[in-house]
């Protein structure tokens, strides 16, 4: 038979088919015919294609370029497709969440009229997310304040900003100190029981604490972290306090590591999720450890789950993140120091993967994607409407 | 079966008989009769399954309406090829730990089941997968036939599928203006 007959097929079978295919073929599609743009454009087919797409890692280029690869296939099939988006120079990749890819750019205006001299309009992204009651992308942030506190210190507060509304931001919880705003920059979140989760945030600088976010009652939580470990080469305290580590290009001694903001001793550790409960993971001198917060109501359930030699030449991780595709408890490590990245079996204990990453022109963005055609309202506001600072 | 037994006790027998047979037969929309593994019948099929365990199996073959001899035979060839080949680790792993894994890469066999296939035998395999709620078999056909759409352009796709183009020329250039972004070479 030369040829066969679509026609057979009804529409459940040829959304069946379409929604198999990767997002550009799967939007050509709407091209062949009336029938299939209606089945391949309807919201349903949309969500259902969102939900199939596997989750793929981000890489950044020095041209300004994203890559992206397929986390599933990391090892085998490892190949990196450039992604049709203008290069993003001058803007840093700074939350994702499904399909949308959140980067921030500084302008520099010259109009000071609106505001008093001084005062900085520093803005600190903490977290995008979808709004389980509205179904909403919103946006966490922490935003300079206007006035100071009484003691003539500058604070920030946190907003919360409906991408598909308005435009007005709402201020969430009391003000905090903004000391460390610059410095301390809220990354590596985790979004587990519709909360999200920092190690890493100006609130819980400095202190013992896991700070959450309830996205639904937009409330704050200090969660106290699990108990310290000792690092047998510096005998440092891992107080899981330091900012991940940031690669660096050096002339003559080929790849470096600099650390974000200040110095500070203390190797990295990451939230990750981990027998479906919360979870503080780090590797610290080739070893990797594992608590589990196995009641997340109650603060003192932190067990340690795991203390395993990792083989070499793994030695620390700058960036750990869950790895869902691939397995329930499998988790991505990306070790900067030796360009390797691992995906890692928690319930197996053992390396499923181990990709070194080549090209020193690149580095990963410490987020992962999942493609999705879905059309979200917050892109026809117009943008000039968006606010991210209320008077 | 000696004819001096009685009634009673022949129908005993033959429940028995009927209990332990190992496979079922389903008739398709054009008469035709096919023997399947009973086992993988209930495994790989949610609307055969129910029919076995609800007692609706008929002995002189299960009518299968919607579904033609040649759709028909592909499934129980599928069925008892699947009862004789030995889960891959990946395939059982998929069942426990896997839970928003978009799709398993067909296995070898598979691969070659669907390979050997029509286009019009595909497409009614696809469709029979779905009337009998066989979840991996509808996987492994719709995945087949997306593979064959991956990276062609609308005109290919007409061509392979034989689909009539309903477009006028302006709403075709509408789309692809539209859709510029994914008419991009990769």
């Amino acid at each position: 038979m030369l040829s066969g007959h679509a026609d057979h097929l009804s529409d459940d079978m040829v959304s069946e088919i379409l929604v198999r295919l990767p997002a550009a073929d799967a939007v050509r599609s709407r091209a062949v015919c009336r029938a299939w743009r209606r089945i391949a454009g309807s919201p349903a087919f949309l969500a259902a294609h969102a939900r199939r797409q596997p989750l793929e890692l981000i890489l950044g280029d020095d041209g300004g370029w994203l890559h992206t690869a397929t986390l599933a296939a990391l090892g085998d099939t490892w190949r990196w497709k450039r992604r049709h988006l203008p290069p993003l120079q001058g803007c840093q990749l700074v939350g994702a969440c499904g399909g949308l890819l959140l980067l921030e750019m500084y302008v520099t205006t010259t109009s000071s009229s609106t505001r008093p001299r001084g005062s900085a309009l520093l803005v600190r992204i903490c977290g995008l997310y979808i709004h389980g009651p509205s179904g909403e992308h919103r946006l966490l942030y922490l935003a300079g304040d206007d006035r100071s506190s009484e003691r003539g210190q500058r604070t920030a507060s946190h907003r919360v900003l409906s991408l598909g509304g308005a435009g007005e931001a709402r201020r969430i919880g009391p003000p905090v100190a903004a000391i460390e705003m610059w410095t301390q920059m809220p990354e590596a979140y985790l979004q587990h029981r519709g909360k999200l989760h920092w190690l890493h945030h100006p609130e819980v600088h400095d202190t013992d604490a896991v700070l959450a976010f309830d996205t639904v009652s937009e409330s704050f939580r200090r969660i106290p972290r699990p108990p310290p470990v000792r690092s047998q080469s510096s005998d440092d305290l891992l107080r899981c306090t330091m900012p991940p580590y940031r690669r660096m290009d050096t002339g003559d001694t080929g790849i470096r590591q600099i650390r974000r903001g200040y110095a500070c001793p203390r190797p990295p550790c990451f939230v990750v999720e981990a027998h479906g409960n919360l979870a503080v993971m780090a590797v610290v001198d080739g070893c990797l450890y594992l608590w589990v917060m196995e009641d997340y109501d109650s603060d003192s359930s932190w067990r340690r789950h795991l203390r395993v030699s990792l083989p070499s030449p793994l030695r620390s991780a700058c960036w750990a993140v869950n790895a869902s595709d691939v397995g329930k408890d499998v988790i991505l490590l990306e070790d900067g120091c030796a360009q390797l990245v691992v995906l890692y079996d928690l319930p197996e204990r053992k390396v499923l993967k181990q990709v070194e990453l080549k090209r020193s022109d690149t580095r990963l963005a410490r987020f992962v994607l999942r493609d999705s055609l879905e059309r979200h309202g917050l892109f026809d506001v117009p943008s000039q409407f968006i606010s991210m600072m209320p008077t | 079966m000696e004819v001096d037994k009685g009634k009673g006790e022949a129908e005993e027998t033959r429940k028995v008989a009927e209990a332990d047979r190992d496979t079922v037969t389903l008739k398709s929309s054009d008469g035709k009769l096919f023997e399947v593994s009973k086992e993988a019948a209930a495994r790989l099929s949610t609307v055969l399954a129910g029919m076995i365990a609800g007692g609706s199996i008929d002995d002189n073959g299960t009518d299968l309406k919607q579904i033609g001899s040649e759709a028909l035979e592909n499934v129980v060839d599928y069925c008892n090829k699947h009862a004789n080949s030995i889960p891959s680790a990946a395939l059982i792993s998929s069942s426990i730990s896997f839970n928003t894994a978009p799709f398993k890469e067909p296995e070898e066999w598979e691969r070659k089941f669907v390979d050997r296939l029509s286009h019009d035998a595909l497409f009614d395999l696809v469709e029979a997968a779905n009337f009998l709620g066989m979840e991996r078999l509808l996987d492994v056909t719709c995945h087949k036939i997306s593979e064959m759409m991956k990276g062609k352009s609308p005109d290919q796709i007409r061509e392979v599928f034989n689909i009539k183009n309903d477009y006028t020329k302006e709403e075709l250039e509408e789309i692809r203006q539209e859709l510029a972004w994914a008419f991009y070479d990769d």
